[in-house]
């Protein structure tokens, strides 16, 4: 399975509920990947052992795994174009293992 | 004391930046003794380093918040300003943001946070009541509806 993350500001609401609204819309497709809403400040780790970055804050740097657009999500404009690029990844991804 | 309990509406104020806007809010009584020392200086800081502004199909609006160590009680509060505010982009958007209204979101992380910020979100994706709320000058009035919106 691909590791997906997410992270915001506070931890609190926005990472969550992005999590919450991704992993309802894969489960949906069919898909068994999961979101992991994680600590913000330890980013760098995780983006080390994970497969793609759903940001909904401005990334400070570039990293090497793809980056989404996770206010997407969160507000539902643009959800569906994210959506189906992060399936793209997804399937691609397994396609390689 | 529950968040629902904890609804406080704002109008026509006039706040010069999200920093007048924090500073006028949590001086005002209803929320003063709903936060703590800490949670104005906390605000500040999270919104320069991690903005709230959205830009909504039918309104630009705004979700500050911190941590909730901050809190000494849930709560939302509705701001709707005279002018619109300028507030930062959230995510990864560049620019600007003209809010026309800013819902402050007290909030713990019980896991209540997520289902009252997806229907926050989807009250702004929805260009009827999104009209209703911005049209109505009237505070009692504004918070029932926000409140069935939010809580129902």
């Amino acid at each position: 399975m691909a590791k997906l993350i997410v992270a915001c500001g506070s931890g609190v609401a926005t990472s969550q509920t992005v999590a919450s609204k991704v992993n309802k819309l894969l489960k949906e497709k069919g898909y068994g990947d999961k979101v992991e809403a994680v600590d913000i400040k330890s980013l760098k780790q995780f983006v080390k052992n994970s497969d793609v970055y759903i940001a909904i804050t401005k990334p400070k740097e570039k990293y090497d795994i793809p980056v989404l657009n996770g206010i997407a999500f969160l507000t539902g404009i643009g959800m569906e174009e994210e959506l189906d690029k992060l399936t793209t990844i997804l399937d691609s991804l397994k396609v390689k293992k | 004391m529950d968040i629902k309990d904890n609804l406080i509406v704002i109008l026509d104020e006039k706040y010069s930046s999200p920093i007048d806007l924090f500073n006028k809010v949590i001086e005002n009584p209803e929320i003063s003794c709903l936060v703590k020392d800490s949670f104005l200086d906390e605000i500040i800081k999270r919104e320069e380093d991690y903005p709230t502004g959205i830009s909504g199909p039918y309104v630009n609006f705004a979700i500050p918040h911190t941590d909730p160590d901050n809190l000494e009680n849930p709560f939302v509060a509705v701001i709707k300003p005279e002018f619109p505010v300028q507030f930062d982009a959230m995510g990864m958007e560049e620019g600007k943001v003209l809010a026309e209204i800013i819902v402050m979101l007290g909030v713990n992380k019980n896991g209540q946070q997520i289902d009252l910020l997806q229907k926050l979100m989807e009250f702004f994706l929805n260009e009827e009541d999104v009209n209703t709320i911005m049209r109505s000058n009237n505070k009692e009035f504004i918070n029932k509806k926000i409140k069935n919106l939010l809580f129902n």
